[in-house]
């Protein structure tokens, strides 16, 4: 993507935050069941809207790729501006609910939450997306 | 994959790169031709496509080709020049305007479905102006110094017959002082085929003239390049033309008016000029020179000697630091000859040609760092490529580079890079690369918001395209596009692309997009004036908990800014703010069951239910009863609906949460309810429909009329907060009255309405057996039958805290404030216990507590015990009016803890011409008792007499701050007497136990009942003796009057709750302890002493392991003389059978040493002796004292002389329950001294009934028995 891109626009350049990351684990119909805004930038509002919007739009591509390809962490599979999607297939399968542990923050913050992916089904996909700044 | 050729990109590529004509006309011509509303060129244009035409041509090769399809693009010569950029900008601009000015009716509408946008065809998926704009776009390049497709190949100068000296004209015409600048300063070859042309304005030209000078004009500049053009044939200029073709060239003017002095011939003529221009001439001369110009490149070019000349050559221009300023190469440069070529071979449809000439000019430009030439060869091979079907890769390789060189020129490129670009996304779309199109569309956004929305608008319409569907990226894109397009003020193309978003965010729950797309839109939508749409969308974003609070606070003055706007108020169903929860809804209302408070409605029905079993008419007596006369009345329909009282109203429970952080103003809450008039029962029965006809509304209802109120409450709920609301509605008419739902306004600007269908209620109904058959709505469904009598009672001052024990007085206020009276009232108290009912209506005289004291008169009535737990006020009884009954009641907590009385009152209707005939009122309270004094009994028998018994009284405090005073120990009934051992005041010099203090007193207690006697003949012993003054305060102090109520009363309640098996053993004794709370310090404690404590104690047993109690009587000292004979002494042995069983008993005696192994039964053998009883006596009574009796008897007694029991007639007796028997016994001394006549044992065995034979037996030792007898003088 090209550099100068990035200041296209007001809006573009609210949108553009540095040092910001965004996790958020998607369960099956794109029902959002885990998000948390990590990264040393004060979190701001419409930062997390760009990263909702740019990790929304990204699943168009995990579609696509969860029957394409094996792998099951896909570093860069979508960006946005110098904002890059990361994803993490079915690692673990979670009906429904929504995770709401305080714990769970914790662990994602410091960076030490562990999944072991279950290679046997990719139907369903929870998916942990992330979107991060290069 | 369509043909690329016949793709969008053939066609526009057709179009566009396409050979010029320079119209150079005099202003006679275009006078002629704006008679029909068109300038010269306008006029020519629809016919410069050539769809059929069938040209041989020859280029490069010797193979002939045709060509079927060519264009030509006419300009006038004035507007050959490189367009303004900020005209060009202007005219985009107004392009989007008048685009968005077409859309701003559908704005109002639904947005569109995702199936819908799915499901339409390719085509119309993207707007039409897209590619009006597009192509707009690309002409703000035309005429761009480094193509040469844009080069005039032609001139055409137009004169009119009607000027003067036209030869002159057309002289003039083509001087080189008004020849566009381009074509004189060198970068554009001005040496172009020459066509003159005469119009002839059939109008008001003659004829004559027009010959002449066109004959002159052949003459003078050849036959062949001169052509006459009549027009304007129709006189009276009223031509109607049925598919206009100027309609889509010139939108401004309605197409009507377009060209009405044409003919169908003048058209004809014009098209087979227009024609036979590009086929008789351009395309020849273009073919021609296409030749002339391959040939010269050829030669000079081509091979490879010529290769290398021409890269050493290069490498020499290597110190030329920057061609991409002004352009180095003009017209006649080698380079642009070669770049002619191959854009006139492109023209010509000979892509082979053009491609190796292309290619061949490429590498020149890069050697020479020309990136802007270069770009643009690149950009004409890729196109090249495609249009000839060749390697997709190349073409792309070619775009991509093209592409990427002019993003290098920076700012100067960029313009071309996004026609590139344009071309490029086309050439992908027609390979069904959508995706990569997108991307595209993506890279040429560009810094200036609104070329930015366009494009990305255009690459979320590719995602539509792509196989399957990426719509997330579709909403993704369209929502960046609506906010570029906001930024530059166009917001009805914002809303657009917002509303099309909606299709795709709608359901989602990502909540920062929802609220982003429907907070905006509605903003928007308030811009555009459309302010009730606008506060639909916005309806959406009130519902935003998880945004910050300064987030929900611009959401909800944004909001509320567009609401006032609208200057209305809305009313909104499922507005969610606040958030009513459901599962709350509890409905609570009167039918025959009322309700003295909040607190008593919510108690369970079927706790009442039990309550009110005995009092109210049972529904399963086969009698004929008020009941069935209801359900005869009630129509069947509604036999199942709850029933409500006219006047009384009906009251609903809801919660109502604030999802936000901020505090919401919520005002007005109020039911909506619908109320139908049911004049005649039957008839509504038959014809339901009739229903709706009457129904009602509320929110129609205007005021005064209204057949029902409505209470109205405003509350603020706090950020988060929840609050459980209660709403009232009060039918005043009969009728069906259906609670609907709720509304409520929120700011005072918005009327949120909420209707309550298909939820589930946990409405009390009728009957708990019906429960499960009602629906939701049903129980939210009422009769309303006429205004009955209510009773309204309260028990006044009821504490809610008091200690166990206490005493109170209580009044019972009942009220019933209609006319009509009430009668046969009946009272049921959940725990008689607790409370006590006076048996008459009078206020107490001496007042409490001395109510409760022993007046002068001994009124030792016993009461009546046939206690029922139903109390009936008298029959006389009669509430109405004003008038209050003040019912005196009796409140002692009985054990510690949480206790809920339930009261009951049930009630008659007097005038029975209601479907009600009963109602019953249900009153609740709480009260807590802690913990006081606890008492505990132990009772012994007295070792010394059979009827008295010794008491011990424990009692500990247990209450965590209080001291308590003990005032009076009393037995109850009129058995025992009761004496204190011992003043407690020695013990308790305090005279208050203090809280955690323990205390033991003893007493006596004596049974008075005459011996032998059987039960229930009371003797009489003075009342008093059964009570004593523990703590003595003053002298007069009166006893507490424990005969009668209300502390016999509650003895009884206690006697039965604490009834066990054995409680009809009347070998128990009750006590009542009466205490009272000691005077504490605190002096806002005063009324406290008054308090009065009583504690029952039942069914005390007098403490004995064994069946029996006996003692033996006679006398202590006897004088005898022995001279004359030994000393007879009669005995007597007086048994008591303690127990309930039968008892046997054998007494043996044991005669002489008690060595002396002679067990035998006492009579015969040992008669003839006598001994002389004699002294003291000593009892103990207690089994362990017997055991260690067992056994030999002291040593003393072996020393003894001897004595022996003289035979009595029996020594085996049956003794019946509780009764007494007397055996005669007689010992014979024969010397004086003093003999222990414990030598006996009393073998008992106890039946359980007469004729029994399991039994239990034991063996009791003898007391100690001790007669002295002496001598006597």
């Amino acid at each position: 993507m090209f550099g100068k891109h990035k200041t296209r626009s007001n809006l573009v350049r609210d949108f553009v935050m540095a040092n910001t990351a965004c996790f958020m684990i998607v369960a099956r119909n794109d029902i959002p069941i885990y998000e948390a805004e990590v990264g040393s930038a004060a979190k701001r509002e419409d930062a997390a809207q760009l990263h909702q919007f740019i990790l929304h739009a990204a699943l168009d591509v995990v579609q696509d790729l969860a029957w394409t390809t094996s792998a099951m962490f896909l570093k860069s599979v979508d960006r946005f501006n110098d904002l890059v999607v990361s994803i993490l297939l079915n690692p673990l399968y979670l009906p429904g609910s929504r995770i709401t542990s305080t714990h769970f923050d914790t662990k994602i913050i410091k960076g030490t939450i562990m999944v072991t992916p279950d290679f046997g089904s990719k139907n369903s996909i929870p998916v942990f997306l992330s979107v991060f700044q290069l | 994959m369509v043909e690329a050729v016949n793709s969008s990109l053939g066609k526009m590529l057709l179009e566009e790169v396409s050979p010029v004509v320079m119209v150079l006309c005099t202003p006679l011509v275009e006078e002629t031709f704006l008679k029909n509303g068109l300038s010269f060129v306008e006029t020519l244009k629809p016919f410069c496509n050539f769809s059929n035409i069938d040209v041989p041509v020859r280029t490069s090769g010797d193979q002939l080709y045709r060509l079927k399809k060519f264009t030509l693009r006419l300009f006038n010569a004035s507007d050959i020049k490189q367009p303004n950029v900020e005209v060009a900008k202007q005219r985009l601009e107004h392009v989007i305007t008048q685009a968005g000015e077409k859309v701003f009716h559908d704005l109002e509408s639904d947005p569109p479905q995702i199936t819908d946008i799915l499901s339409n065809p390719e085509s119309e998926i993207a707007p039409t102006w897209f590619q009006y704009y597009n192509k707009e776009l690309i002409r703000t390049l035309s005429f761009s110094d480094h193509e040469a497709f844009d080069h005039p190949v032609a001139c055409l100068l137009v004169a009119s017959s009607k000027d003067e000296e036209p030869l002159n004209k057309f002289v003039d015409l083509f001087n080189t002082n008004r020849l566009p600048s381009l074509l004189n300063d060198g970068v554009m070859d001005p040496k172009i085929l020459k066509h003159f042309l005469l119009v002839h304005d059939n109008q008001d030209a003659t004829t004559e003239r027009t010959s002449k000078v066109l004959s002159e004009m052949r003459s003078t500049f050849g036959n062949n390049e001169c052509n006459l053009l009549c027009t304007n044939s129709s006189k009276e200029g009223n031509v109607e033309h049925q598919a206009n073709p100027w309609a889509s060239f010139k939108s401004s003017v309605p197409a009507e008016k377009l060209g009405f002095a044409l003919t169908g011939d003048d058209i004809g003529e014009i098209k087979d000029l227009m024609q036979e221009f590009a086929s008789r001439h351009i395309i020849p001369y273009m073919e021609q020179k296409v030749r002339d110009l391959n040939q010269q490149i050829s030669a000079t070019r081509k091979g490879l000697r010529n290769q290398i000349k021409n890269l050493w050559w290069r490498k020499g221009k290597d110190d030329v630091p920057d061609s991409t300023k002004g352009s180095i190469y003009t017209f006649s440069s080698t380079e642009s000859q070669i770049r002619i070529l191959g854009d006139y071979a492109f023209m010509l449809h000979d892509y082979e040609l053009a491609l190796s000439s292309y290619r061949l000019i490429s590498t020149d430009y890069k050697l020479d760092k020309a990136w802007k030439h270069y770009a643009g060869v690149q950009e004409m091979m890729g196109l090249a490529y495609f249009i000839s079907d060749q390697s997709i890769k190349e073409a792309e390789y070619c775009m991509e580079n093209a592409f990427s060189t002019y993003m290098k020129l920076g700012k100067s490129g960029f313009q071309n890079a996004t026609r590139c670009g344009l071309w490029w996304a086309e050439m992908l779309k027609a390979r069904d690369q959508y995706k990569e199109a997108a991307s595209v569309y993506f890279r040429i956004c560009g810094e200036e918001p609104l070329h930015a929305a366009v494009m990305l608008e255009q690459a979320s319409y590719c995602f539509v395209l792509t196989k399957p569907a990426m719509l997330h990226k579709y909403g993704f894109h369209l929502v960046l596009s609506g906010d570029h397009y906001k930024i530059c003020d166009q917001v009805n193309h914002a809303i657009r692309t917002y509303r099309s978003a909606i299709s795709v965010y709608e359901s989602t729950t990502w909540s920062h997009i929802k609220d982003h797309v429907y907070f905006h839109i509605g903003q928007w939508y308030a811009i555009v004036g459309m302010n009730d749409v606008a506060v639909r969308n916005m309806l959406r974003v009130l519902d935003c908990g998880n945004q910050s609070k300064s987030t929900q606070e611009i959401f909800l003055r944004d909001f509320f800014d567009i609401v006032k706007k609208t200057g209305m108020k809305h009313e909104v169903v499922g507005l969610r703010l606040p958030v009513i929860n459901m599962s709350s809804l509890q409905v609570i209302y009167e039918d025959h069951r009322t309700y003295a408070s909040q607190a008593s409605a919510l108690v369970e029905e079927s706790i009442w239910q039990s309550l009110e079993d005995d009092i109210i008419p049972s529904l399963n007596s086969g009698k004929s009863n008020w009941l069935e006369l209801q359900s005869k009345l009630l129509p069947k329909k509604y036999k199942e609906s709850n029933v409500c009282v006219v006047g009384e109203s009906v009251k609903l429970d809801l919660e109502f949460r604030n999802p936000l952080l901020i505090s919401t103003s919520v005002t007005s809450v109020s039911l909506i309810c619908e109320l139908t008039a049911n004049s005649d029962d039957l008839k509504l029965d038959k014809e339901p429909s009739s229903l709706s006809l009457e129904t009602e509304h509320n929110q129609v209802t205007t005021s005064g009329l209204s057949s029902f109120t409505l209470s109205e409450v405003d509350f603020t709920l706090g950020g988060g907060e929840k609050k459980l609301v209660r709403l009232t509605v009060t039918p005043s008419e009969e009728g069906i009255l259906k609670i609907v739902g709720v509304r409520w306004e929120l700011s005072g600007s918005i009327v949120g309405v909420h209707y309550f269908q298909s939820v589930p209620t946990k409405a009390k109904t009728n009957k708990a057996k019906r429960k499960n058959k009602l629906t939701p709505t049903d129980a939210l469904k009422f009769l309303v039958i006429k205004s009955l009598p209510r009773l309204e009672g309260s028990i006044d001052h009821l504490p809610d805290k008091l200690y166990a024990g206490d005493l109170r007085y209580l009044v019972l206020e009942l009220k019933n404030n209609s006319e009509s009276p009430i009668k046969n009232l009946k009272m049921k108290i959940s725990h008689p216990r607790f409370v006590n009912p006076e048996s008459h209506e009078e206020e107490l005289t001496p007042g409490f507590p001395d109510c409760l004291k022993k007046g002068p008169e001994q009124n030792t009535v016993q009461r009546e015990t046939s206690r029922t737990s139903v109390f009936a006020f008298p029959k006389d009884v009669s509430l109405q009016g004003d008038r209050s009954l003040r019912w005196p009641l009796w409140l002692r907590a009985a054990i510690p803890g949480t206790m809920s009385l339930y009261f009951t009152i049930y009630y008659e209707m007097e005038n029975v011409s209601s479907i009600m005939k009963y109602r019953t009122l249900r009153m609740h309270y709480s009260l807590q008792v802690l913990p006081s004094l606890e008492t505990s009994f132990e009772i012994t028998p007295s070792p010394s007499r059979l009827q008295e018994f010794l008491v011990r009284m424990d009692i500990v405090n247990r209450a965590n701050s209080d001291a308590f005073e003990i005032h009076q120990l009393s037995t109850v009934g009129c058995r025992w007497g009761i004496s204190l051992l011992q003043p407690v005041d020695t013990i308790l010099p305090s005279k208050s136990i203090l809280p955690g203090q323990g205390l033991s007193c003893f007493f006596m207690i004596k049974d008075c009942r005459k011996p032998g006697i059987e039960e229930e003949k009371t003797t009489s012993i003075l009342p008093s003796q059964t009570d004593t003054k523990l703590i003595t305060q003053d002298d007069d102090e009166k006893f507490f009057d424990i005969v009668n109520s209300p502390l016999a009363s509650f003895h009884e309640s206690e006697r039965s709750c604490h009834g066990t098996s054995d409680q009809l053993s009347p070998n128990t004794v009750d006590f009542i302890l009466i205490s009272r709370l000691a005077k504490s310090s605190n002096p806002s404690a005063e009324q406290d002493l008054l308090k009065i404590l009583s504690h029952h104690s039942c069914h005390n047993r007098i403490r004995s392991s064994i069946p029996l109690s006996w003692s033996l009587d006679g006398p202590k000292t006897m004088y005898h003389d022995f001279s004359t004979s030994f000393c007879e002494i009669k005995l007597k042995m007086v048994i008591r059978n303690t127990s309930d069983g039968f008892l046997s008993v054998s007494i043996n005696t044991i005669d002489g040493l008690p060595d002396a192994a002679a067990p035998t039964p006492s009579s015969g053998n040992l008669s003839g002796w006598r001994y002389v009883p004699a002294i003291t006596e000593e009892m103990k009574l207690t089994s362990d004292v017997m055991g260690s009796r067992l056994g030999k008897p002291p040593p003393s007694m072996e020393s003894s002389p001897p004595f022996i029991w003289s035979g009595s007639s029996s020594t085996k007796v049956q003794i019946q329950p509780l009764s007494t028997t007397e055996i005669p016994l007689q010992v014979s001394v024969f010397s004086p001294g003093t003999y222990s006549l414990s030598t006996y044992e009393l073998v008992w065995e106890l039946f359980e009934h007469e004729n029994a034979s399991s039994a239990t037996s034991g063996t009791c030792q003898g007391y100690p028995y001790y007669i002295t007898v002496l001598q006597s003088e």
